[in-house]
């Protein structure tokens, strides 16, 4: 009945007027009045909404006596972390797990907090800013650890975050764990390696890495935990669907180059066989270190071509 | 401990200790190891301690800096290791504890590179590139601007990490336009430079009269069409 009602008053006229002269007349002011109410804006907002789905692996490697790397995946929240920690003993897997805890325990309260989402300072978006005090936090916190436990001194981890708010995802890191984007089987850093070898590139960038004999990329100029303070780098993107983000302590990338991480991806299946084969190619290269590899992937209504290759769901 | 120690020829002039840190070496006063010789750059070289280990950087110097014979631009120094800076030669040694203890850490452990102590008077974000290696300040990343070719006035800095371009309130430019969406396209300050994504397959993005799919990386002079406003983008120095 009551839909009736509507057809009466509601549809109807507007879809016979379609057909009639006036047709044009009618309707271009109509809805552009909807979409100046937000009638419009509406439907293109719940289009782009995107949702995160993930899998994640760590694996000891072949050369370590202990894993030191540590991983979070939260799709409701839309968080993602990677940590490799160092330090003596089993110091450097207290560090990575701290930092990814003390992430974990910010950003949990920034997701629960509307007045937190308000928040935001000049370039930094409330989310940004957010994931950069989120690392802030767990860099006081792991120095402060390493300070008052001896065995602890010197501590340290990488830490690399993902963090999708609304349409946007803010990526950061601090150290040599990597983040990257693989957009229509092209595949880019999103992250910048704090490492001796990566900044001596940039400020050269005709510098031959081959002219040196030190492990140069192996030298961390940023780490969590090491100092007072922290300094971090964060950007912005909005993900298309089909989009997938990587993200991977050194373990995976010391022995695969780019197209290497990106060909193990594009032979598709769910992101968990994604996971295993990329680990297990490491190892095969001979997993000098530990391996964490964490495969975030977006979606929304549209179909990307990235979809049909992980048809996980 | 660990020490250098400073040869011309055969002739040995000096010993340096490496017990307080690391040694600024070059022509210039104000170095730790003056060398007064014109093959010599002002600012030529310097070693860095990083846990256990000394790091050699050569600071870009005119005439290198040679390891055993190699030129390096880095090295990692071991016991004996001989460094020629002009026509002197600096010999890496370290005590026979330190010998022995180097021996067992050969795997490829991360390190940290300690930056400049306290009371260098420096933020953290600045000292932290002088720990190791640099000569002179890193670059700075050069700021995109967008400046109004048709569809509006003047110009917009693209300072922020991510500028959204459409008809929504949160757009930073705003476009017209019955079918334009809220975000219609994004501009991403990513470490590879600006990347143009356009949002929906409604409104066509092209730069350069090009149309864009997926996303593209901006460069000087390029010009990009959103809907009805076309703008140029540009570095600012």
């Amino acid at each position: 009945m009551e839909r009736k009602d509507v057809e009466k008053t509601g549809w109807a006229p507007l879809v016979r007027s379609l057909f009639s002269r006036r047709g044009f007349t009618t309707l271009i002011p109509m809805a552009s009045a909807a979409s100046r109410y937000g009638i419009v804006g509406e439907y293109v907002r719940r289009e782009f909404s995107m949702k995160a789905f993930s899998a994640g692996l760590t694996n000891i490697g072949r050369k370590r006596d202990n894993n030191e790397d540590t991983f979070y995946v939260d799709d409701t929240i839309g968080l993602y972390i990677v940590a490799d920690g160092m330090g003596g003993h089993r110091a450097g897997e207290v560090a990575s797990r701290t930092v990814v805890s003390s992430i974990r325990d910010y950003m949990d309260a920034f997701s629960g907090s509307e007045e937190a989402q308000q928040m935001g300072t000049g370039e930094m978006s409330p989310a940004s800013a957010a994931v950069c005090h989120s690392i802030e936090l767990a860099n006081r916190v792991v120095h402060q650890l390493s300070e008052d436990q001896g065995s602890y001194k010197g501590m340290g981890s990488t830490a690399a975050v993902a963090f999708l708010h609304g349409d946007t995802l803010v990526t950061a890191n601090v150290g040599d764990s990597r983040i990257y984007l693989v957009r229509q089987e092209k595949i880019e850093q999103l992250t910048q390696d704090h490492t001796l070898l990566a900044e001596q590139m940039r400020k050269n960038p005709g510098f031959d890495p081959h002219f040196s004999t030190t492990p140069m990329k192996h030298i961390l100029m940023r780490a969590v935990g090491i100092q007072e303070t922290v300094q971090t780098d964060a950007y912005e993107m909005q993900p298309l669907s089909g989009d997938v983000v990587l993200m991977c302590s050194d373990g995976l990338t010391d022995m695969l180059s780019d197209h290497d991480v990106l060909q193990g991806i594009l032979q598709g299946g769910t992101l968990d066989e994604t996971c295993h084969r990329l680990v297990n190619l490491a190892n095969e290269r001979g997993g000098i270190d530990n391996i964490t590899v964490v495969l975030v992937q977006f979606e929304k209504e549209e179909k990307g071509f990235l979809q049909k290759l992980f048809r996980s769901r | 401990m660990a020490r250098i120690i400073l040869k011309f020829k055969e002739l040995v002039l000096k010993d340096f200790s490496l017990q307080d840190g690391g040694k600024t070496i070059g022509r210039a006063p104000g170095n730790d190891v003056v060398l007064e010789n014109l093959l010599v750059s002002g600012h030529h070289a310097r070693i860095d301690q990083a846990g256990g280990d000394y790091i050699l950087t050569d600071l870009q110097s005119k005439n290198g800096t040679y390891v055993n014979g190699a030129r390096i631009s880095s090295a990692k120094l071991k016991h004996g290791d001989q460094i020629l800076v002009g026509k002197h030669t600096l010999v890496f040694e370290l005590d026979a504890a330190q010998v022995s203890a180097a021996d067992k850490d050969m795997v490829e452990a991360t390190m940290f590179v300690p930056s400049a102590g306290p009371g260098s008077g420096q933020p953290p974000a600045q000292a932290v590139p002088g720990a190791g290696v640099a000569a002179g300040p890193a670059p700075v990343e050069p700021l995109g601007v967008l400046s109004y070719l048709s569809g509006g006035k003047g110009e917009y800095e693209l300072s922020k990490k991510l500028v959204k371009m459409g008809k929504g309130e949160e757009a930073d430019i705003q476009i017209g336009g019955f079918l334009t969406p809220k975000v219609a396209a994004t501009i991403s300050r990513r470490p590879t430079g600006y990347h143009i994504t356009p949002m929906t397959g409604r409104v066509k993005v092209r730069v350069n009269g090009t149309p864009v799919e997926g996303n593209q990386r901006l460069k000087d002079f390029d010009t990009i069409e959103v809907g009805a406003v076309v703008l140029q983008f540009y570095f600012r120095n």
